[in-house]
């Protein structure tokens, strides 16, 4: 089932069924967590709309070699509420965002990953899906009372 | 630029960007730009940074350190849509809910629906697994 505004415009193409419950095993925080693939790399992304960039675990970051991207900038400085100030490296990389419903999409976002792993609390999810540099260019929603979570491109608009 | 290394080096991010502010950028050159947004990325004053690559490459469009810092801080672009739907989502899902308590912690592999490999590091994972091409890689909470 796709969104659709009261003039018939196409808010969502895709839709997909989320998870709400803690990130890690150390937290008790329901969180939003979905399926998505960075660069192709099928894992699980938790819904951060107050952070920034696609934060992805060390773990993460190793599996898809970000540190060898093409386009690089080390010593960056993050302030990550749950784990203060952070040095790591941001790079390109792609995000799909898979539906259940409907169809996906693929991003070019920005990803931040931590330089050090004693930098972070040694739990964290795969990825954490930001706002700014990675989910603020499409429209998305949830509908809590079915744990779905629904995404669309700006289309004509952006 | 020298209050702008110095407010870097002290960590400040708020006089980073009041320093910033205060600079006469129409100056400055292709490399004191891209000086200038590596120092705001090294405090943390990532707007700071977004706003200086966006004057630095409206100024020196054909720089190709600033064209690539435009491409990492400007938004996101969409690569691909209508990527077709992946109906194993819900199984892995499920297996996820069903096996939460007894693979708590551990990193796993799946494949619509069925566990492939399971270990407590993604490295051992890796050495697991005979390729983790296609399989949802996570941890398991």
């Amino acid at each position: 089932m796709s969104l659709q505004f009261s003039d018939d415009r196409i808010f969502s193409c895709g839709s997909c069924s989320y998870e709400y419950r803690p990130a890690t095993v150390r937290e008790d925080t329901p969180r939003i967590m979905i399926q998505v693939q960075v660069q192709g790399r099928h894992t699980i992304a938790m819904v951060d709309t107050g952070g920034l960039y696609l934060l992805c675990s060390p773990e993460l970051a190793e599996l898809l070699d970000l540190d060898n991207a093409s386009v690089v900038e080390k010593d960056v400085r993050l302030a990550i509420p749950r784990y203060g100030k952070v040095t790591g490296n941001l790079c390109l990389t792609s995000l799909a965002l898979l539906a259940e419903e409907g169809s996906g999409l693929e991003l070019e976002v920005t990803a931040f990953v931590p330089q050090y792993r004693v930098s972070l609390d040694q739990d964290q999810p795969p990825a954490i899906m930001g706002l700014w540099r990675c989910l603020e260019k499409i429209r998305f929603a949830v509908d809590p009372s079915s744990d779905t979570f629904y995404f669309g491109t700006l289309g004509d608009e952006s | 630029m020298v209050s702008l290394r110095l407010a870097s080096e002290l960590g400040n991010e708020e006089l980073f960007a009041r320093a910033a502010r205060s600079m006469n950028w129409a100056r400055c050159s292709a490399a004191e730009f891209v000086e200038a947004v590596r120092l705001a990325l090294k405090v943390g004053a990532h707007l700071t940074a977004l706003n200086l690559v966006t004057t630095g490459v409206q100024r020196y469009p054909q720089n190709s350190s600033l064209q690539k810092m435009n491409r990492l801080l400007g938004p996101p672009r969409v690569l691909k849509t209508n990527l077709p739907p992946i109906p194993s989502l819900k199984a892995n899902r499920e297996w996820i809910r069903t096996h939460a308590v007894e693979y708590r912690d551990q990193w796993v592999a799946l494949q619509e629906g069925r566990l492939i490999a399971s270990a407590s590091s993604v490295r051992e994972l890796k050495a697991q697994a005979e390729s983790l091409e296609g399989l949802l890689i996570t941890k398991v909470v």
